[in-house]
């Protein structure tokens, strides 16, 4: 039996050997994860299913896909989830439809949350999230939902870590205005001077 | 040239708007943080997950298995090549004999392979064995067991005995294709 505590990279070795306990431990440590990030990205529970295992089965296949120099294991997971997503919706000429069971989620699936208007802001920032170009999405579900940090971020995208950062700072601004609530009788906002926008990001 | 008293509460307005609407944004994000929460798939690995992880195990076995085939292949033919052409000195007006040539004693092969000489390629393509195949190497044919088939991804018949096969081998002799004879 693996120790629970084992690194990722040792469980990856014994994995790819074939040692299912081994599989099992990195499965529930990173699966969950993998998961929700591609039913983020999709809006898809059953392609966040698929995709969820067709990256523990590159993970096995691959012989020398991972580099440890590059970043955690978790990273590198995440790429391979984005890359099999753009090859499947490339593969099905769709892009991140948003799905009908997402948009209609369940009274209190909302973090527990029975408020209708809480339930309607969580549809509404799906719906723009879902609307991102993609480069903007994924870094917005790691980023945000995810909370990874920036570099594990970078090795998912396979980009600088400036690079995440701008395109994050860029997606908050999109999603920000797209959940403004709708002001007829009022004058638009001016917009926010680029200071403004930086000093978030820097943040 | 100073700053009127207007620009600063303009400025501070705008800065209000864009906190609040970042504000918000959080506040977004984690309730859809907190809905995924309640996302739970299954605890354990899927079947098809544990057969791939299986499938790896019985591979390396396998080639495992043949890289021994080939190292004991590969001694017998050094122990040929150094002991047959080898003759004894004419005795008593009798011909040069032959002396029979001599197998040195080879590593035991494994159980998968039940036969490993080195031959010349037959015509036909190699199967890949997860890697590209060698530009150059050298092919040992090999006896497998129905048993192994079955890790190679082919269903054999019950009892159709060991079917022949070659496997190309790269320069460090490490299995890189195979193909079957029959």
């Amino acid at each position: 039996m693996p120790d629970p505590g084992q690194p990722d990279q040792e469980l990856l070795r014994r994995a790819r050997a074939g040692d299912e306990e081994a599989l099992g431990v990195l499965y529930q440590r990173h699966y969950a994860a993998i998961y929700r990030f591609a039913r983020h990205m999709s809006g898809d529970a059953a392609l966040a299913e698929e995709a969820a295992q067709e990256v523990f089965l590159a993970l096995l296949r691959r012989r020398d896909g991972y580099d440890p120099e590059r970043g955690a294991v978790a990273g590198y997971l995440f790429g391979i989830a984005r890359h099999w997503l753009s090859r499947r919706w490339r593969q099905d000429a769709r892009w991140a439809p948003l799905n009908e069971e997402v948009a209609a989620a369940p009274p209190g699936a909302v973090g527990g949350a029975e408020d209708p208007e809480r339930r309607e802001t969580v549809a509404a920032v799906r719906r723009a999230i879902a609307a991102l170009p993609e480069h903007y999405r994924a870094v917005v579900v790691l980023c945000e939902i995810e909370e990874r940090s920036y570099e594990e971020v970078a090795q998912a995208m396979g980009c600088p870590v400036g690079t995440v950062r701008s395109r994050l700072h860029r997606a908050r601004a999109l999603l920000a205005r797209k959940l403004e609530p709708a002001r007829p009788s009022q004058p638009a906002a001016p917009a926010a001077p680029a200071s403004v926008l930086t000093a978030r990001c820097e943040a | 040239m100073s700053r009127r008293p207007d620009d600063d509460q303009a400025a501070w307005a705008v800065l209000r708007q864009e906190r609040e609407r970042q504000d918000r944004l959080d506040s977004a994000l984690a309730d859809l943080r907190a809905e995924a929460e309640h996302w739970t798939p299954s605890a354990r690995p899927p079947e098809r997950l544990l057969a791939a992880c299986r499938q790896r195990r019985n591979l390396r076995t396998w080639r495992h298995g043949a890289w021994w085939a080939a190292a004991a292949a590969a001694a017998s033919l050094a122990a040929l090549a150094w002991l047959g052409p080898r003759v004894l000195p004419p005795t008593h007006g009798v011909a040069a004999t032959v002396v029979p040539a001599v197998k040195a004693p080879a590593a035991p092969a494994p159980a998968q392979v039940m036969e490993a000489t080195l031959s010349q390629p037959s015509s036909g393509m190699f199967l890949p064995l997860g890697g590209p195949l060698p530009a150059d190497g050298f092919v040992v044919r090999v006896n497998l067991p129905e048993s192994d088939l079955a890790s190679l991804g082919i269903a054999a018949a019950p009892g159709a005995g060991p079917v022949p096969a070659e496997v190309l081998m790269d320069q460090d002799g490490v299995p890189r294709g195979i193909r079957f004879l029959q």
